[in-house]
């Protein structure tokens, strides 16, 4: 082999993307399939349509004569141009160096990348998700407020469920399926579930509990506990969340397409280095699309400044 | 008019000396039909020498003449018929040797789907299996069981010995052993270990690969640079 290092780059570059991804809640959750190879040339990618079949209505006679015109999935995929690209440089010029820091089990390096490429990547996901449109916004706290009891329309052990239902039923009311929805909260939200004593940790589905963030199905609503801080309010005192942008999505709500992980060689100038070097640079190209408006919302909540 | 599946040519080329030759049976048919036409032309022309004798008469030479042409015409139409059914009997005959050498390839990539390490060019080799699948080729059993079938024979007639066989007709790259170096850039590394130029080629893929393709071929990847590191 003329290079088995270069070649070993490689595969821990798609390594290093499989680590990540496993620490991540947010973009775990998200429909990650693409068709095809990513052109690096016109940055474009296939991505899946997930398309509704029509149902015509008709007299078995009336379709025995006249049947219904026929459809083509005109097509299952939409092409999409990448946009966005995260990349870490390496301090070193020498590639075996790289290779070894990177290729032990528990190379300090790797987790160090690892772990952040996960926090940013769930940190810029979730700061997209709260900036999305009023149209696909609940308020909660706008929904929840009554102006004798709770003028601020705080979530509490007391009106938890009727917020989950809220939820459930701004699903049901576009005919579309609870089922296919969960929602990424903060750890406030399991204590206020805790303080309802709602929180049963009966799993129905046995999957779930190793997905990372799973925390519970709560009135029939899989909950996700995240760590983004982006979209969370702190009280400066206590620290606990008083205000937090959560996500109610199903998983092609979001997708969110890795199509080019690699680590790849470039020219350092004599003017950095003494006499000019090859540096190296672990990068992946990626984006995120939301086809499907109607199967994403970001809910606002607030919570009470102490429990 | 049906569509025909068309299968890859190059799979098609094994076994297709075990087919049914058509075209053969097709030219000894052609030979009969000149033959028969023949006979029919000597036929005619017995029958004008015996009526040569009465050709003094105008009318009579007049009648012969229509008669003449009567058969001229007759003749050539007979044998654009037989032409016309000489060309068709042809085309059937090529559209079932065509359809025979489709199914067979239908056949030998389903086998190849079953059994990857099977070389086929070994296979087609081996005279022993030749004889065991002569007649059977496209018949009720389909290739992949007419294989199975004659390992398992050889098993029950020869012992352990159709393991061998198995081996027999692996793929080289696969089925040598130890760390000799063939040519061509293959390596005997085991069957778990890339050939340097499949090695490269992966390497090249890997980056646009999804998680799952990805996964399919990183341990096999990895244990091929590994052995390579080694090797050197």
């Amino acid at each position: 082999m003329a290079n088995t290092l270069q070649a070993q780059l490689v595969g821990l570059s798609q390594r290093i993307y499989k680590e990540w991804i496993a620490k991540t809640v947010l973009v775990q959750s998200c429909d990650r399939s693409f068709e095809g190879e990513f052109n690096l040339e016109r940055n474009e990618i296939d991505i899946p349509v997930y398309h509704d079949l029509s149902v015509h209505k008709t007299t078995l006679k009336e379709r025995e004569l006249k049947p219904a015109p026929l459809e083509f999935m005109k097509s299952s995929t939409i092409r999409v141009t990448v946009d966005k690209a995260r990349y870490s440089h390496w301090g070193h010029l020498k590639i075996s160096t790289i290779v070894e820091r990177l290729s032990q089990e528990d190379s300090e390096t790797r987790k160090k990348l690892v772990n952040r490429w996960a926090r940013e990547a769930e940190d810029e996901l979730a700061l997209w998700v709260a900036g999305l449109p009023s149209r696909q916004e609940i308020d909660l706290s706008a929904l929840l407020a009554d102006q004798t009891t709770n003028p601020n329309g705080l979530l509490t052990p007391d009106n938890i469920v009727l917020a989950l239902d809220i939820l459930k039923a701004k699903i049901i009311e576009k005919n579309m399926e609870v089922a296919d929805f969960r929602l990424f909260t903060s750890e406030r939200f399991r204590s206020i579930a805790r303080d309802a004593k709602i929180l049963t940790g009966a799993n129905l589905d046995a999957n779930e509990p190793f997905r990372k963030g799973f925390v519970d199905i709560i009135n029939g609503i899989k909950i996700y506990e995240h760590e983004c801080a982006a979209i969370t309010t702190r009280s400066a005192s206590t620290g606990l969340v008083i205000e937090e942008t959560a996500i109610w999505k199903s998983t092609d709500g979001i997708q969110y397409v890795v199509p080019y992980k690699n680590t790849i060689a470039y020219d350092i100038p004599p003017t950095e280095v003494l006499m000019g070097a090859k540096g190296y640079q672990t990068v992946e190209y990626y984006d995120f699309f939301n086809l499907y408006p109607t199967r994403l919302y970001k809910v606002k909540i607030k919570y009470a400044v102490s429990s | 008019m049906e569509k025909k599946e068309k299968v890859d040519s190059s799979i098609s080329e094994y076994f297709k000396d075990l087919l049914d030759d058509i075209e053969l049976d097709e030219e000894t048919e052609e030979e009969s039909e000149e033959e028969t036409e023949e006979e029919s032309e000597e036929e005619t022309s017995a029958e004008d020498d015996g009526g040569s004798d009465d050709l003094e008469e105008e009318s009579e030479e007049e009648k012969r003449r229509r008669e003449e042409e009567q058969r001229r015409k007759n003749k050539n139409a007979e044998e654009a018929r037989k032409r016309r059914e000489r060309e068709a009997k042809e085309k059937k005959a090529r559209d079932k040797l065509e359809e025979q050498r489709n199914e067979l390839g239908r056949q030998l990539v389903d086998f190849k789907k079953k059994y990857p390490d099977i070389d086929l060019a070994a296979l087609d080799n081996d005279k022993r299996f030749a004889r065991f699948i002569e007649g059977k080729l496209l018949g009720k059993k389909d290739f992949t069981q007419l294989y199975e079938e004659y390992v398992d024979f050889v098993k029950e007639i020869g012992g352990t010995a159709g393991i061998d066989i198995q081996k027999e007709h692996m793929l080289k790259e696969r089925s040598s052993s130890g760390s000799s170096r063939s040519s061509g850039g293959y390596v005997s590394g085991g069957s778990d270990v890339y050939s340097e130029r499949d090695l490269e080629r992966i390497a090249a893929r890997i980056p646009f690969m999804t998680e799952k393709e990805a996964m399919q071929v990183l341990p096999k990847f990895e244990k091929s640079i590994e052995f390579y590191k080694n090797k050197k």
